[in-house]
């Protein structure tokens, strides 16, 4: 276990670096530029990029003048956002991500697990067909919508909540619920298969056979194997939860990641884009990794790491 | 669930793999009610436009509510927009092209999948490492980014653009869902067979390997088109997706999400496109899972 978590922390690097140079050439390999769009960038900032970040230099030395600051820890200035770095741009989205993201993850896993089981246990109930339709409605609902509905009658007409922003604890609840309805909605459909994989497993039926009570069966031994689908779909929603939604960030207006996701993008500010696909990465890999770690400790069959 | 009634005894009968799926597929209430529903919704999409006027703009009638507008003399079901159209054309209109979308894109990703991971997989060895490894590294990009550089990098916008961003970059799963089927399938007899009466490579590709993966990924396609229509729609809420005078669910949805304000909610320019976007969502998710359950063979009830 522990050979396993350190071979994976060895290989980060190599991995962020693959990426990162994927990103890289992808994004240059578009056509235009990021001086190009009509947004002006102020002229003495502009050379002076021009100079050190330069679209004069090739790929290849770009690439390694951009290791070479993030060796020393440096992600370079923001083309765009004038006058900030892409560390001080991060730094301050981060948090709010995190904060945000855990919130809704957790929200996410206590609404969709238990659906699910309930689904799974009752199949072709009405509490399977009812909470299975719900999940799928929630896949189905972009969250433009989900949100906007959410702000109408909550916010315009019951005015339980405020409009918007960052900083009290009364507005989180909103964001939190949009951000985690489709990763609930993922959650509840992959418990619910995960309960039926296992239903009919012998060591189920053993625990049947010993006269366990039905509580303890489900508590003991169905849940460790009927939840592995989620723990492994837990991977990447971390990392894209935590990353932000720029949806959700633009209607309740918070300083989040999302929208430098988003932003980075259509502005071509390639230093940003490196920033966002760096946190992006490195959250997926060490995600994983403790995915795959909870994986060897909830099911025994799988041998981790030689 | 009541078993199906056993067949006659006169009447035994072959059935193929597929006709079997079919069959269950049908039994499947869910699936089969989603599958009549995609049809006839279809068929409204392709044919309402004809016959309903969804492009005059009736500058007077801004913001008529779904009923029988004085303005107008006419009757809006669903309301009229912002610049006074009629929203009851504009939904079907829009229906033309999330579907347009939803539909190529997934066929685009798919081929470009199917052949990758057939390849990768056929050929094995070396070449098949390093094809994988480039979808690992692929997988590790945020997909969306690079979409959004596609459509900023290419500026003005028709729908072509929009098939191709979308289509592009979203074949990594396919192409592993392949490659596993080939893999499993290329050291079986029929494939040996095939090579002792001298097939061409190609020939044994095409012939022989493909038709037996088209199973898991005729499933994870019609999955596919519902999540590409989101996309879409997230594109059009951004500004970067479907254009003006053209129109889709996603961008109606997304006009109307933006016309909301604590004074005067335009609730129809919200629900209408929403339901319209939803209903064909949950549609195709049914049918992909009736489909799954229908013929995975693990899914398979007594």
């Amino acid at each position: 276990m522990l050979r396993l978590i350190l071979h994976r922390l060895l290989w980060l690097p190599l991995v962020l670096l693959v990426v990162l140079a994927a990103t890289t050439w992808l994004m240059r390999a578009a056509p235009g530029s990021p001086f190009a769009a009509e947004k002006q960038v102020d002229r003495e900032i502009q050379e002076q990029m021009l100079k050190k970040w330069g679209e004069d230099k090739n790929g290849r030395q770009w690439f390694v003048a951009y290791l070479k600051g993030l060796v020393r820890g440096d992600l370079g200035p923001s083309y765009r956002v004038q006058g900030r770095t892409v560390n001080d741009l991060l730094g301050s989205a981060l948090p709010v991500s995190l904060t945000l993201g855990l919130l809704a993850l957790f929200l996410a896993l206590l609404v969709g697990v238990p659906a699910g089981f309930l689904a799974g246990l009752r199949q072709n109930s009405l509490w399977d067909y009812g909470s299975m339709a719900l999940a799928l409605l929630g896949i189905s609902l972009p969250a433009f919508v989900v949100g906007a509905v959410l702000v109408i009658v909550l916010v315009f007409n019951w005015n339980a909540f405020p409009v918007g922003g960052w900083g009290a604890l009364s507005q989180l609840p909103l964001p939190a619920v949009t951000l985690a309805a489709p990763f609930a909605a993922v959650i509840a459909r992959l418990s619910r298969a995960g309960v039926l994989e296992v239903v009919h497993e012998d060591y189920v039926r053993t625990a049947k056979a010993k006269g366990l009570p039905k509580g303890e069966i489900v508590l003991k031994h169905l849940i460790r194997g009927a939840i592995l689908p989620v723990v492994s779909y837990l991977g990447p929603a971390a990392a894209a939860i935590f990353t932000g939604s720029f949806v959700v960030e633009k209607l309740f207006r918070i300083p989040g990641m999302g929208m430098h996701f988003v932003n980075s993008a259509i502005n071509r500010d390639y230093l940003l884009i490196l920033g966002v696909v760096l946190v992006y990465s490195t959250l997926l890999v060490l995600f994983n990794l403790v995915v795959d770690v909870a994986y060897g400790l909830l099911d025994p069959r799988v041998r981790l790491g030689k | 669930m009541t078993a199906a009634p056993a067949p006659p005894p006169d009447a035994v009968e072959g059935r193929s793999l597929w006709q079997d799926g079919l069959r269950r597929l049908l039994r499947n209430r869910a699936a089969a009610a989603s599958a009549m529903f995609l049809l006839v919704l279809v068929a409204a999409c392709v044919a309402v436009p004809f016959f309903v006027d969804h492009k005059t703009r009736r500058t007077a009638a801004k913001f008529e509510a779904p009923g029988y507008s004085e303005k107008t003399r006419m009757f809006h079901v669903f309301g009229t927009d912002d610049l006074g159209r009629d929203l009851f054309a504009r939904c079907f209109y829009g229906g033309r092209i999330s579907l347009l979308i939803g539909v190529v894109a997934t066929l685009v990703a798919v081929a470009i999948g199917t052949v990758y991971g057939s390849l990768a997989g056929y050929v094995g060895g070396w070449t098949d490492a390093v094809m994988m490894r480039i979808v690992d590294v692929l997988y590790g990009v945020p997909y969306m980014l690079i979409v959004l550089l596609i459509m900023v990098a290419v500026g003005e916008r028709g729908l072509v653009p929009i098939f191709a961003a979308l289509g592009l970059f979203q074949w990594l799963t396919t192409a592993r869902i392949v490659r596993g089927q080939v893999l499993s399938f290329k050291n079986r007899e029929f494939v040996q067979a095939a090579r002792t009466i001298g097939s061409s490579g190609g020939r044994i590709v095409f012939r022989h390997l493909l038709p037996n993966t088209m199973g898991p990924v005729i499933v994870y396609s019609t999955l596919m088109v519902p999540s590409v229509i989101l996309q879409e729609a997230f594109l059009s809420y951004l500004g970067l997706g479907v254009q003006e005078p053209h129109t889709s669910w996603g961008l109606l949805a997304s006009e109307g999400a933006r016309a909301i304000n604590p004074i005067e909610t335009y609730w129809w320019l919200l629900t209408f496109p929403a339901l319209f976007l939803a209903s064909t969502l949950l549609a195709l998710n049914f049918l992909g899972d009736g489909l799954r359950d229908a013929f995975d063979p693990k899914g398979r009830r007594a």
